[in-house]
This record gives structure tokens, sequence and C-alpha cells, in this order.
């Protein structure tokens, strides 16, 4: 069961999507090596970073805004990734139904994503096509076109991506009624996709006035790895965004402060659906904050791996779920660890849920062993290895460091922060995380046959 | 078209004129390419051991990773009442070794931070390249010691069935068995459908034969990837599986499933669904040593790739999907074709259309050069892409040796890539595309689609079946899913 892709709302479903909670888990160094690259601000607060890799002739060319579901107007929920959609639409320079096929024929790929904190736009190309791409992501930052048809095409498409992945799907709406239990004030309780409703009321001069204010050079993170000559990179880059102008005025970010939770929320959800799933998120810290990489590790102890403890104990020798993973989803100004299982055939939810409350407890009162810390090292140092496998892996790691961390540098200090992670941190991040005053569950179950 | 923001004349001026290094701007003259590069297509070192088993080795330190893949070459058997078996075995094989139980397996793997997949074709094994002697030391373990347990099949068997339950609500899951139903039948071994009663009638010895008949290294193809050398990766090799005695495997022959007479819409019923999944499916005959390989791949890109002729058709211009594709595979035994989307259940009928539009647009007309050329450079850009990964590289050496390609025949791909006309395309979709043979799947509410769904269907009367390609509705004609329909 693969839930990542649920995560983020993408413009194609066909394209690899990149898994947003997996990318941000992924965030260390080389074993050996450290990633080499370069990164300045342009002076109309553009932020570049460079990465060379001669081994391929590809180059990967990405824009990172910071903009996501947490900055939309409340009643106006999809919003971000509905604008996502229309930024395909054209520039003034680029007609419509153009934009994807410049990059197709001229032997690339491209896809976004959307999240609640940032919007993401790429492109894969052979390398000696980087000036065109850096020319068609400066045309859609300057001077974006949509029309008319275009969003009321994209609204029906949007829909339909809606009813694909959330009412088509089992289980497909669990991240948004998780979200939405989670958090009582803060941005992050809205959907990413939205609802049918206010996709339907989205107007295009509000699309205009979300443009202006969000998709500006100082908003931006321009991150490029692959076969590149940086000279002439930088000079490509000046050219083409050196003369964009800055934000009109600074963005003012409306920072809702989530409260303190104080005791455990509880709620039921019924779908179309055979097999009960038992859902609890935990709140966690922000990315990079104190504790996460401890967090992190966590959920790497219960969930990876058949040895894992949900894999050994609950899946496999007690046999009560058919599935049961931790997904840790740590975002720009907070973090939820959610726990995911699906009963066995015969197993009602609520014995799934004292399985999965017997492990908190485990992990809460014991230490875990030397082995079993240093198999997590090597899980963590493996995957993040993986995750710097491809240019678009590189353009997309250093890209969010610097958008989520402020440092695209973290790269290099990543394996070393989870090396100074203890075992008595981990048990200490399990006391005050992994409890039943911090955590949401909801049980999802089958409609009942009217 | 209408400029959807105006900017004050100033500003736009301020912009236009960007001096850089002093040239002006302008933006309405689009970037040339710079010289094409080069594409470097190595040859993966190789060697065969004395059982049969053939050894490639991409030698890659980029990263401090290796990994280690198998591929027996066989052609399936007929799982018949116990369907499952095969993919049960794959699962089965990693659970317990004459030293080892599945936990101490299970510890072994993940203390390495090692990734391992095992299935009834092979296996995938990945982990830092510090500790490949342990991977190998544990593939060896698990190839030649392995023993099948009842308690670990009881329980694969009980975790299959769950598994089953949830894809009842899948609709994705209910289109995949019912195309195999109806494409393939059951004496076909693509037609096999998993069920909860085919899998209580697996045993341990039906899983045990599959595994001693087909797991024999005179079959298997292994790619060795990464930080490691050919001499490393061949020491390692001989010591772990240097002994795995070679045998015979079946080679069943299968009768060429043939494209249905006529083309007739298969309607499963799901009352809660808010969209409908169509599959225009039949069978095509495309071996991966046939020459229509890389033509066809144009002509399905330019169909239904990315951005193609049916996204552009069913979701950029009518909206009615958040996408639409078609695939054509190359395969040895039988290949499907298979257009696909998932539309909100009103436009059920006008999509399905759009989509027969489409098919025979491209059987009647010769496809513009621009277009064709544009998939080409498409193909030509992906190519490149993909040899990103190292492992393309031995997949390639793999794929020539298996299907007795001739061995330039990567390092030709782009030229004959590039030499495939427009006509070629037009030729190939008449000759593997039959829009008036086909399988018109739709799995959504039948009470809203049916009625409208008539026209499609040469009787005029749509088949409904059940969750695995069965038919329901008593009063229609009986099909035999073992015969294809005439």
């Amino acid at each position: 069961m693969n839930l990542s892709s649920r995560f983020a709302c993408g413009y194609l479903n066909f394209s690899i999507p990149l898994f947003i909670f997996l990318s941000l888990l992924a965030q260390t160094a080389l074993a050996q090596n450290s990633i080499s690259f370069e990164q300045y601000t342009l002076p109309n607060g553009l932020k570049v970073i460079l990465h060379e890799d001669r081994q391929t002739p590809i180059v990967a060319v990405t824009v990172s805004y910071h903009v996501g579901s947490k900055d939309e107007d409340p009643t106006r929920t999809g919003f971000a990734h509905f604008f996502e959609h229309l930024l395909f639409e054209g520039s003034q320079n680029i007609a419509r139904g153009e934009y994807m096929k410049l990059v197709k024929e001229n032997g690339g790929v491209l896809n976004a994503n959307t999240f609640k904190d940032r919007t993401f736009y790429f492109e894969i190309l052979p390398s000696n096509q980087l000036e065109l791409a850096l020319w068609m992501e400066s045309e859609r930052m300057l001077h974006a076109k949509i029309d008319d048809k275009g969003i009321e095409t994209q609204r029906e498409v949007v829909k339909e991506e809606r009813r694909q992945r959330l009412e088509n799907t089992p289980y497909g709406g669990l991240l948004d009624e998780t979200m939405s239990r989670t958090f009582s004030r803060h941005p992050y309780r809205r959907s990413v996709i939205g609802s049918m409703e206010h996709l339907n009321a989205a107007k295009k001069e509000e699309f205009y006035a979300f443009y202006k204010k969000f998709y500006v050079p100082d908003n931006a993170i321009l991150s490029i790895a692959g076969d590149i000559n940086f000279k002439q990179t930088k000079a490509w880059i000046e050219r083409y965004f050196g003369g964009i102008p800055r934000g009109a005025t600074p963005i003012k970010r409306i920072m809702l402060k989530e409260p303190i939770q104080k005791k455990e929320v509880r709620d039921q959800v019924y779908d179309n659906i055979q097999l009960p799933a038992v859902i609890h998120s935990f709140k966690t810290p922000a990315l990079g904050a104190p504790e996460y990489h401890a967090v992190n590790l966590l959920a790497t102890l219960l969930s990876e791996g058949e040895s894992s403890r949900f894999q050994k104990s609950i899946v496999n020798s007690q046999q009560k779920a058919l599935f049961v993973g931790a997904y840790p989803i740590a975002m720009k100004e907070a973090g939820v660890s959610l726990m995911f299982g699906i009963v066995n055939m015969g197993v009602e939810p609520n014995q799934l849920e004292e399985s999965m409350e017997r492990e908190y407890d485990r992990v809460r009162t014991e230490l875990i062993t030397q082995e079993e810390y240093d198999k997590l090292i090597n899980q963590v140092e493996n995957t993040f290895v993986n995750s710097l496998a491809t240019v678009e892996g590189i353009a997309e790691t250093l890209s969010d460091y610097w958008m989520y961390q402020g440092d695209p540098g973290m790269v290099n200090k990543e394996m070393d922060l989870y090396r100074k992670v203890t075992r008595e941190d981990i048990r200490e991040a399990a006391r005050k995380y992994l409890v039943p005053s911090n955590r949401t569950s909801l049980y999802y179950l089958p409609k009942p046959k009217s | 078209m209408k400029l959807f923001f105006s900017f004050p004349v100033s500003v736009f001026f301020v912009w236009a004129a960007t001096i850089v290094n002093g040239q002006s701007l302008d933006r309405s003259v689009r970037p040339a390419p710079g010289p094409a590069p080069e594409i470097n297509l190595s040859t993966p070192e190789r060697f065969t051991l004395d059982n049969g088993m053939k050894v490639f080795v991409v030698s890659n330190s980029k990263l401090p990773t290796l990994s280690v893949s198998m591929v027996l070459d066989f052609v399936p058997p007929v799982e018949g009442p116990q369907a499952g078996y095969m993919d049960i075995t794959g699962s089965l094989w990693r659970t317990g070794t004459k030293s080892k139980s599945k936990e101490q397996i299970d510890e072994a793997i993940d203390r390495l931070g090692a990734t391992l997949s095992t299935s009834s074709g092979g296996f995938y094994a990945s982990s830092l390249s510090r500790y490949k002697t342990e991977l190998f030391e544990i593939m060896s373990d698990l190839i030649l010691n392995n023993e099948f347990r009842q308690e670990e099949l009881d329980r694969i068997k009980k975790q299959t069935i769950s598994g089953l339950q949830t894809e009842k609500d899948d609709a994705g899951a209910i289109a995949a068995n019912v195309r195999r139903a109806m494409v393939y039948g059951n004496n076909h071994p693509y037609g096999q459908i998993t069920t909860e009663q085919s899998v209580a009638l697996i045993d341990l010895m039906v899983c045990r034969n599959f595994f001693d008949n087909y797991f024999r290294p005179n079959l298997a193809y292994m790619a060795i990837v990464g930080d490691i050398s050919r001499a490393e990766a061949e020491s390692l090799v001989r010591k772990a599986f240097g002994s795995w005695k070679s045998g015979p495997a079946p080679s069943p022959s299968y009768a060429t499933p043939e494209p249905p007479s006529e083309t007739r819409v298969v309607i499963v019923d799901r009352p809660s669904a808010v969209q409908t999944v169509i599959n225009i499916v039949h069978p095509v005959s495309l071996p991966p040593s046939s020459p229509d390989v890389i033509p066809v791949s144009v002509m399905n890109t330019l169909l239904g790739g990315g951005d193609a002729r049916l996204f552009n058709n069913l979701r950029e211009t009518h909206a009615f999907t958040y996408g639409a594709y078609s695939s054509l595979s190359k395969d040895p035994l039988s290949s499907m074709f298979n257009a696909n989307a998932q539309v909100r259940t009103e436009v059920t009928d006008s999509a399905v259309h759009e989509f027969l539009y489409e098919l025979n647009r491209l059987r009647d007309t010769i496809p513009p050069l621009k277009e064709v050329d544009g998939i080409r450079k498409y193909l030509t850009g992906t190519f490149a892409i993909a040899l990103q990964n190292p492992r393309t590289l031995a997949q390639f050496a793999i794929e020539m040796e298996r299907y007795g390609l001739k061995p330039d025949h990567y390092r030709n791909y782009l030229k004959v890539l590039n030499d495939v006309s427009p006509m070629m395309v037009q030729g190939m979709a008449r000759k593997h595309i039959f829009p008036d043979h086909a399988y018109i799947i739709c799995v959504g509410q039948r009470a809203a689609i049916e009625e409208k769904l008539k026209r499609f269907d040469a009787k005029g009367s749509p088949l409904i079946v059940d969750l695995y390609g069965r038919p329901v509705d008593l009063s229609q004609q009986k099909v035999d899913p073992d015969k294809p329909t005439k």
C-alpha cells in the first residue's frame, strides 16, 4: 500500500510523483561523500542552487514557490493546487497547449506538485536545452497567461482528480479526514485538493491576485542539477530572471498558532471499503526542529522493513493487520506522525488499535538495543543515498532544504544529526509524542448496507 | 488570445529592455538548443557460470550502493484451480531456510539497511556497498536452502485473502481482473484470476514444485550494478550461486490469443462509483524481437503517452478526466493494447465515443510529420534520461541476450527511432489496434451507463460481469470465458 502519492497533488499522474514524505525523510549526505553545489541570491530575491553532475547529458530544472494550501483563503480550499494546473496554460510568449509540448518535443519530461507549504515545478531535459528550460520557467514567473477556457477546463480536470484520488479510491480521503481533525486552527487542517464547492467558486480575478502575490522571484527557489557549466548557467539565469521585479509588497503570511493538544480526539469515517482501518495522528516537531530526527528514527523503528515493530509483531506474529505503517509528515511549521493500519479479515478495529498501542507502550518504556539502533542508522542512510541517485532528486532535495530549513547545506549535515540521536532520545520522543493526549484517532468503517 | 494580465506599459518596457552583458532580451525569441550531447552506451561486463547462469556487471561508483537483481526466463504454467500459487511462492521463498526462521532472515536484511523483494520470477536486492558480502550470503542461502513452512504459507494465504477483500472496492483492481479474464480466458497463464476460493486450495506441495521446477540457474539472468568491480562481483557470484544445480523446466506452448470477432461492451456494476474506469483492450502479438517494437512505441506514445492525442482530447479539450492514456508493451507470450481513463459517470458514453474516434483516426489518417517528429524527440530524450540509472545498461544487455536481439540493437536504437516515418506510424496502428475487435470494459454505475453504452456493443446488449469477469446477467447470451467470443 503506497500512501505517498496521495499526499501531494500533481499536474499529471503518469510521471513519477516526487513522494513528499520520503524525500523529506531522505535528507542526508552520501556515506563518505558530500554533495557539492553553489548557492546565491539575485538582487530581486530569487534564490539559486546549482549542482553539477556530468555523468548523463541531462539537466533537471526546478522552481519551488513558497505557497501551498496553508496560504489559501479558507473559503477557497484547493486554490494553490488549481493554480498549479493553470501555470501550464502558457505565457505571453508561449501559446495555450504549447508549454507541455515544448518540453516533450525537445526530449524532456515535466510535472509539478502542490502540498501544504509549497508548489514545486520541474522539467528534465537533454542538457543542451537548459536555456530553453530557463526561458520557459522565467516566462511563467514573469507573465503567465491564463484565459477563461483554460480555467474552465482545468476546473473540471481538478474535480476529476479529486474524484479519482479521494472519492473513487478506497481510503482515498484519509489524509484530509485526518488533518482536518488533527489541527483545529492551523491551516494545515485544510485539504490540498480542495472541496467541490470551493473549486466551483474560484474566480479569474482571484487567480490574478494570487499570482501577483505569490509568484514572484523573492518567493521562489530555482534549483538546477545535471550536466551544466556554471558560468554559462549563471549568465542565462541573469538574462532570463534578473529583470523580473520582486513582489510589490512583502508577503504577509497568516500565522495561526495551533493550540497545545490536551486530550485525544476520536472520530469515525464511513467509506466504500471492505476492511476497517485505524489511523493515529500524533503531533510532532516541524522539519528540522529539535527532536525531528528522533521522531523520524522512531517511525523507522516502527515500520521500516520486515523486522520493524509493526511488521514483526502486528502483521506477522499476531496477524491482526493486512498492513500497518508509520508515516512521518514534517512540514514547515508543524509535523504529524501518521500511523495507518488495515485490519486482517476477522479482526475488529479496536483489536488492531490495541496492538498498535502495545507497540507505542514498548517504545515508551524500553530502550531499543544497540543492534536495533545500528540497523535504524543503516536503513536511514540507505534511503537517503538512494534519494540522491537522480538529478531531479538532487535538485529537489537541495531546494527543499532551503525552502524548509533555510540552508541547502543541511544536505551534508543531516546524517551527522541522525547519528547524534541517542537511544534515550528515541525513547524520550516516544514518551513525549506517542501518547493518547497528543493523538487524533480515526476509524475508517465500511458504509452500512442500506 | 486575450491577454489575461494587463501590465502598465512603462513597467513592461522596463522588463523588455533588461540589459544583460550589453545584449537586450527579446523574450519572444525561443532559445535554440546547444550542440547535441553525446550518449555513451558502454557495454556491461559479463560472464556465465558452469550451471548456465548469465551475469552482467555495470560498475558505477557515483553512489556507495549496489543492487543485485535476477530474472528467470520461463513460459509460465496455467495455475488453474489453485490460481495465485506463483505469487504466493514468490513471497514464500524468503520466509525460511534450513538454518533460519523468517524473523532471523528479516533481521539479517534490515540490519544492513538493505531492501529485498522476491517474486515468482526472481528477486531484487540492494544495499550500501560496504555490505556486499553479507548481501550475497543472504541471497545464496535463500536461493539454495529455502524451506517452505506451513505456518508461513497460512499467514501469507490469510493476508492474500484480506488483500482480495480490499480489492472488491478498488475499481482499478477490478478492471485489471476483468480485462485479463476477457482477453485471455481460463486456458492461458495471463488469464488466471486469484480468488478466495483458489487461494484456499493452495498447499505447500504446489508451491514447492513450482519453485523446484522453475528456479534454475540455467534460466537465470543476473544484473549487478553499482559500487563493485567485475572481479569482486564474479568472486561473490561464484561463491553464492556456483553450486546451484541446473535442470530442465517445463516449456508449454499456448494458442495465440485472438481479438474478439466484434466489439463488446463489458460492464462491472459498482453502484457507489462516482467515476467509470474505462479500459478498451484486446490482445496483440508483439514479441521483443519483432521489428515492430520501436515503431509501435512511437505510435503508442503519439496516441496515448503524456500530453498525447488521448490526453489532449479527453482531458485538455473535454475535461472528462484527470488523464487518458494507452499502453502497448512488448511481451514474449502475448501483449495487450489498453486505452484507459477514469471519467466522471455522466460522460462515460461521450468518453468512449472520443476514445474510438482517436483510435480510428490514427488508423485512417497518416499523422503529420511535425507530430511524429515531436514524439521521436521525446523518446530520444527519455532514452537519455533512463541512462541516468546504471541499471538501464544491464537491462539492455539482458534483453539482447534473452530475446536474441542483435548485439548493436541499443546502440542503433536512436537511429532506428528517428527513421520511424508518419506512414509507418499509421501502419502500426492499422496492424495492431482494432477498435472493431475490442472489449470496452467499464467499471462503474451500471444503472447510469448501460443504456447509453449500448450503441458501442456489436450486439446492442452489453455483457454484465462480476468482479472476476464472469457473466452475471442470465438473460444474456452465455459467455464461455474459455473461448474467445466468435
